[in-house]
């Protein structure tokens, strides 16, 4: 019980620095160094400086700002447009259609984006003025753009995978291909969940009549093709092993700039506002990770991790049910926290006991992905939320939590599924070996 | 900007620190953009050469890591600046408001006190580079380490000072 006693002044403390509305790397960091201090040594603080410097120049980590280019890069294009456009005028006959076409909106453009909330903001942008023009209900049409917008760190690639694959050195590539499968299923639970939703209440959305003659339909899938083949070249090139996720990364991000380039959305202003934006998440990411990876250093050397490992296990309850627990630990910290910093903060603390107890690390990077896809529209700190309530100027924050609150349920549904058939998440990765 | 004298005024010394680091942050940003693209294009390249011409670049890994360190200490004040670092404001709102100057305050020294301990550790350690002067370990260019940590310091240096500023700029603010 005394690591959990420790954890529980450590959660304390995080969450008293938080309050001072300082970074989240900042205070993990702080909480870190204090700790090491302490109870482990003064000399041991300069070990912040060696996460610092070796955390920085890990190659592996030249992923993160390629694919965050990647995304920023067609961010810019209009693609979001164009495959909510095309989702349109090929599921115009299903109830909700305008909605489910916004999930297959994210969902393709999550295939190119690694982050959710770029994806909530491009498609939602567009999206949302889009409904409720038709009639849509302003909640149904806040609430699927923020659920929607989630998949971008489920459906590789993804940058929550990654920071998961370096915290707990999984493999990246394996990661990104064991999310494929469970995004796919999430982007139907999402859609089903509107057809009934729309089916029990139609009033919620009003039927489109879109009626394009077939030459039109097959126009729109000309305009998406390129960024679908990009998407296909980056995630076939990492599943059938020809390149690594970095050597993807890049390749992707090329691609981005020469599809946006070939469009004429590019000038110097765009690129700077790329590359900015690329940047400056870096930085954050990798702040975060060395905030994340500093307070786990210190948690490690008092036994912590470890000490929760051996507490669990002895706690006589089934493994299944010891996954669950974490996993609504998860949602709860998730209802506070933004989802990398959930990340960096627990993973390190549960992830010796999901290996003790025989799980996959690649299925369990897959469950944390998704509980933090939950933690991303849950209330009060859902990043999603204020995402949308910023692209869509007229958006109420009560609206934007009120629409998204249903799609918990579809996000929890595949959880307790992927609890009950792991194969969903690492069928493919045995597969690809 | 607002005007000297007035309640919430923002002091002449602190408006030419205030522009002094934008323009650091700006001249940094440009710099840390144009690393992400070289960084793009260095692999670029060796895709190329390994796939059309069967020729690798051995020394792709190295200079991407190395350009990954200046990219992230270049950033890292840049992204504090335009509030890039996620927080959670649910907190702060929570906080009486008469006491919210003072979260405020205490919030930017802790920001400044991580900071400033974060500057010292890498900085004894850019120091202890220098004395050594040892090639970076396990690299296949002949890239002395110095030149690689030497950017810690001046990155977090530069996070330190635009904590600072915020942070002043944020009192004064207050105030008025």
């Amino acid at each position: 019980m005394e690591a959990f006693a420790s954890f529980l002044v450590f959660a304390l403390a995080l969450l008293a620095f938080l309050a001072t509305g300082i970074p989240v790397a900042v205070a993990t960091g702080l909480i870190g160094l204090i700790g090491t201090y302490l109870f482990v040594s003064p000399f041991a603080v300069a070990h912040i400086a060696t996460v610092a410097f070796s955390t920085s120049s890990y190659f592996i980590l030249t992923v993160v700002p390629l694919f965050i280019m990647m995304g920023e890069a067609l961010a810019v294009t209009g693609i979001g447009r164009d495959l909510f456009r095309a989702a349109q005028l090929w599921l115009h006959r299903i109830p909700g259609s305008l909605a489910v076409g916004t999930i297959f909106a994210c969902t393709g453009f999550s295939s190119v984006c690694g982050s959710s909330p770029v994806t909530s903001a491009t498609i939602g942008a567009m999206a949302v003025p889009e409904m409720v023009r038709h009639g849509y209900d302003r909640r149904l049409a806040l609430g699927v753009t923020a659920a929607g917008g989630t998949l971008g760190i489920l459906i590789p690639p993804s940058i929550a995978m990654i920071l998961y694959g370096v915290i707990t050195e999984t493999s990246i590539g394996d990661l990104f291909i064991a999310g494929l499968l469970p995004g796919i299923l999430i982007a139907g639970l999402l859609s089903l969940t509107v057809v009934a939703l729309v089916l029990a209440r139609p009033g919620l959305a009003p039927r489109v009549t879109v009626r394009a003659p077939l030459a039109e339909r097959l126009q729109s899938l000309k305009v998406v093709f390129p960024v679908l083949a990009l998407s296909f070249m980056v995630l076939g090139s990492i599943y059938f092993g020809v390149a690594t996720p970095t050597e993807a990364g890049a390749v992707g991000a090329a691609g981005a700039f020469g599809i946006a380039a070939f469009w004429g959305k590019l000038d110097r202003e765009v690129v700077g506002r790329i590359l900015g934006n690329t940047v400056r998440t870096t930085a954050m990411f990798m702040l975060l990770l060395i905030g994340g990876l500093f307070s786990a250093f210190m948690l490690t050397r008092l036994g912590v991790p470890q000490g929760m490992a051996k507490a669990l296990i002895a706690l006589d309850l089934p493994p299944w049910l010891i996954v669950i627990l974490i996993n609504l630990l998860l949602m709860a910290l998730g209802m506070f926290m933004d989802p990398m910093s959930v990340l960096v903060i627990i993973v390190p603390v549960f992830f010796p006991a999901i290996l003790a107890m025989g799980y996959d690390p690649v299925w369990f990077g897959v469950l944390v992905t998704i509980n933090i896809e939950i933690a991303a529209i849950s209330p009060p700190i859902g990043f999603n939320l204020f995402v949308l309530k910023s692209v869509v100027p007229d958006a109420e924050l009560s609206e934007v939590i009120n629409g998204s609150l249903i799609f918990i349920v579809p996000l929890a549904t595949g959880i307790l599924l992927l609890i009950l058939f792991p194969e969903i998440a690492v069928y493919l990765p045995a597969l690809a070996k | 900007m607002t005007q000297p004298g007035r309640p919430g005024a923002i002091p002449a010394w602190l408006a030419a620190a205030a522009g002094f680091t934008r323009r650091v942050n700006a001249v940094f940003l440009a710099v840390s953009g144009g690393l992400a693209a070289a960084i793009m294009l260095v692999i670029l390249q060796d895709v190329v050469r390994r796939y059309a011409f069967n020729d690798p670049s051995a020394w792709v890994l190295d200079i991407c890591s190395f350009m990954l360190v200046y990219l992230f200490f270049l950033a890292l004040a840049p992204a504090l600046e335009s509030g890039s670092h996620v927080s959670v404001d649910l907190f702060r709102e929570l906080v009486p408001p008469r006491y919210r100057r003072a979260v405020l305050m205490l919030g930017g020294a802790l920001t400044v006190a991580f900071g400033a301990i974060l500057w010292r550790m890498l900085l004894n350690d850019t120091i202890e580079a220098f004395a050594d002067d040892n090639p970076f370990p396990a690299s296949t260019i002949p890239m002395k380490m110095k030149y690689i940590w030497v950017i810690g310091p001046i990155g977090v240096a530069q996070f330190v000072l635009t904590a600072l500023v915020l942070l002043a700029t944020g009192v004064r603010k207050a105030d008025g």
